[in-house]
This record gives structure tokens, sequence and C-alpha cells, in this order.
């Protein structure tokens, strides 16, 4: 029975085929029409969006938004933290230098090292919420980039990673999801209002978290 | 050249000059050899901008050069021994591209495999960097051994973070002496970015004074650091 409805099927595409006359075809509209930019473009490519504003964030720097905007930063072996409060939609990201203030002394930046960075960004992304927060985290770098850089161990971009763990742990920020080690830089893109985390390595490779 | 000729006067340099205007002076000399070499590999003339010297703190080094996601071809090599140095050779990763082929000319494209384009880039890289520490090295009569060059491709940012990491655990400022060059046929710069640590700076500074404070001229009107050369010979020289 499906073979022979099939069959009946293409014949009659045939026969309309055969029936109409090329010359009365409509003309096709060959100029370039102009299409409504989708949502999810711009979850899959971050630089094709020209809707959405970027707003880099630069080393050791910390930035905190509730407008809808993408929060931009590359990482090689420093840490993105990125924390996102889905009950009032905002969120911040911090670029993490050091694993530990106790190195330098006197330093005016407390996104610079991760047992500063986390408190002083939780603390911000709550006070610009209008409800209670809901706060999850969501980090990525640490990459091993130079093989072996003198004066300076090879596992810097790990014990960064785990100085940031246990600073969400110890101020009970639950880590919803993380993409670390490797040694390949990442450039990161953090949708404050969706809470995407879009990760792009510099071979090319996309993940989103 | 008169024989009594009245000798000039010499330059005290205790505070005319700091120790930075100092490496700024010995890094130009080492980036105007290093281009020189550049361009005897490329057969090509360079243009090269007047180095700078940049003391910022470490996380604002990125800013100097705003080159944040471009991925590039960076040549790295350090010093051996106490004083210790990183140095890099920059170039976008297109630019490098056309480099290697203007290095291995004499193959057909099909041939140059993508190995053999990394080798030339870091061949050229270590070329480069070796005449800068050459050229440094001769001036100030010290002895500057690098380790082997290694070769990273990667987001401009992240090859600059892992240095930046180190800079900031050693102090919170950072110096760096910055110089840019670029082919005459094309529009993108290449960098040679070398972050000095303190113990190094102070030691070429120390051998530049030296160099300065010097009695220009001897008492018979000849330089005063020519002495491996027999008085006679320079005369007849000149």
């Amino acid at each position: 029975m499906p073979t022979n409805l099939l069959d009946s099927h293409d014949v009659r595409i045939e026969k309309t085929v055969s029936l109409v006359n090329i010359m009365e075809l409509p003309k096709l509209d060959t100029r370039p029409t102009l299409r409504p930019q989708r949502t999810t473009a711009c979850i899959t490519h971050p630089q094709l969006s020209p809707a959405v504003n970027e707003v880099r964030v630069g080393m050791a720097e910390m930035k905190i938004e509730n407008k809808p905007v993408e929060l931009v930063t590359s990482v090689g072996s420093c840490v993105a933290l990125c924390i996102y409060d889905s009950a009032n939609r905002c969120g911040g990201l911090a670029h993490v230098m050091l694993p530990h203030s106790s190195i330098a002394s006197n330093d005016s930046l407390p996104s610079k090292f991760a047992d500063t960075a986390v408190p002083a960004l939780a603390k911000a992304v709550r006070e610009i919420g209008r409800q209670e927060a809901c706060l999850s985290a969501k980090i990525a770098g640490g990459a091993n980039v130079f093989l072996n850089l003198k004066g300076l161990g090879p596992a810097i971009g790990l014990k960064n990673v785990e100085a940031v763990k246990a600073a969400l742990n110890a101020n009970k920020i639950w880590l919803a999801a993380e993409d670390v080690g490797g040694s390949y830089g990442r450039r990161i893109v953090f949708n404050v209002k969706t809470g995407v985390v879009v990760v792009r390595f510099s071979n090319g490779e996309i993940k989103k978290l | 050249m008169n024989a009594n000729m009245v000798p000039l006067k010499t330059v005290n340099t205790k505070d005319k000059f700091n120790n930075l205007d100092i490496l700024l002076e010995i890094g130009s000399m080492g980036a105007g050899h290093a281009t020189t070499s550049l361009s005897k590999v490329l057969h090509e003339p360079i243009k090269i901008e007047v180095p700078r010297v940049h003391v910022l703190p470490p996380h604002l080094v990125p800013r100097i050069y705003e080159k944040h996601d471009t991925v590039v071809a960076a040549t790295f090599m350090q010093l051996r021994g106490a004083a210790d140095c990183d140095i890099m050779l920059i170039f976008e990763q297109g630019e490098s591209k056309k480099i290697a082929k203007l290095m291995i000319a004499a193959i057909t494209e099909e041939e140059a495999t993508p190995e053999m384009e990394r080798s030339a880039i870091e061949e050229m890289g270590s070329i480069v960097l070796c005449s800068f520490l050459n050229a440094m090295a001769d001036f100030t009569l010290t002895k500057l051994v690098s380790t082997p060059p290694q070769l990273i491709i990667d987001s401009f940012d992240s090859i600059m973070d892992g240095l930046l990491i180190k800079q900031a655990l050693c102090s919170e400022i950072a110096v760096v002496f910055d110089a840019r060059f670029k082919r005459y046929a094309s529009s993108t710069e290449g960098f040679l970015i070398t972050f000095p640590s303190d113990k190094l700076q102070r030691k070429l500074a120390k051998k530049g004074k030296k160099w300065l404070n010097r009695e220009i001229f001897t008492q018979n009107g000849l330089p005063s650091d020519l002495i491996g050369f027999d008085s006679g010979s320079v005369k007849a020289r000149m």
C-alpha cells in the first residue's frame, strides 16, 4: 500500500510541473530581505548579535548589571567568575587573577583575588536586585597556556580554580557549572538576563554552560 | 685628530638619568637590532616605532595593546640565570602565516605544511629575540642566555594572563618594554614585549650608567673604551 501511494504522489507532481509554463513563473525577488534578529542566534554565535550590548570586563575587574547586556572577558590562567541571581534576573562577572589576597598587601581591588572576589561580587549582586536573591555561580578558565614558565608553577590555573571553589563553598553559593583546565584560552560571554554562559576557545570550539 | 684636545665635559648621570631612561635606551638599541635582523630574514624593509617603557599595575597592561580576543602567534623566551626576564614576539595569526610563507618561499604552497609554518614562525621569533638580547648584552657587557623558544598560538589576552599573574606575584608594579614594528607591505603591527625583572633592570641600569659616566675622551683624544685597539691603527682609520 505505501509504495502505491508514493508512486501516485510522484506522478501527480510530474504532471503539475509539466503543465506550468516557464514564462508564467513569478519573478524571484533577488534583493536581500531584512530578517528579524532571532534571539537564539546570540546564544550560539555571541559575536553575531548586534542587538545585545557587550560590556568588556578587564583584567582583575568586576562588573554587575541588571540590564539585558552580555558581560565579556578573556581568560587564560585566570578564572572568570559569573554569579547569577535567578530571582531578579541580574548578575555580575569578576576576572579573578590570583588565589589568595595574602600575596599582595594594601590592594584596593577585591576582584583580583579569589578569596575576596566571591564575597564582594555576591554582595554587589545582592544589592542590585530588589527581591531576595537566589544566587548560583558558573566558573570558567584556569588553563595552562605556557608549558613551562619559570618563576610560576604550572598549576597556577588550577590553584585559582580551587581557591574560587573553596570561596564559593565558604559563602554558600551553588556552583551550577564549570569549564576549567586545558591548555587554550577562553572567551567568556555571560548573558546577564538569562544566566547563560558561552565559552569560546581560541581554537574555535564553543561550549554552553 | 689633535693629540692635545681638551677633554669634553663628562656627563654626570647620577641625578640626570633615572634607571628607566637608561633601560629604554638599551632596549631601543636591542629593538633596532632585532628589526634589522627581521628585515634581513624577510628581505623587506621594516618600519619601527619609537619604543616605550610603561610602568603600571600588571592588570592594566592589556589596555596598552587593546588586542583582547585577536588570535596571535607568540614566540616566548625567558632568560636563564638569576636575572629573570620574559620576552615575547607577537604577530597576528594571519600576519605570521604570511611571514612564514615568505621564509619558506622556495617551496610550493602545497608542500608548506602547518608544522613547517609553525617551525618557520618559531625560527623567525628566535632570530629576532636573540638579536635583541645580543645587542643588549654586547652594549652592557653582560651575559644574557635565553631558554629555547616556545611558540604559543592563542588569543592575546589569554597569553598575557599567565605572564601578568607572574608579574602580580612579584610586585604591584610591572615594567613593560614595548616595541612595535610592521612590514611595509602589511598593515598589522608586530609587538616585542619584554617584562624585565627588578634584578635585570638594576643590572642593566648600573652598566649603562657606568658607560655614560666614564670620561668620554682620554688624554690623547680617543674614546677610553677602545682598550682592545692599538691607538695607532685607530688613528689610521680615522
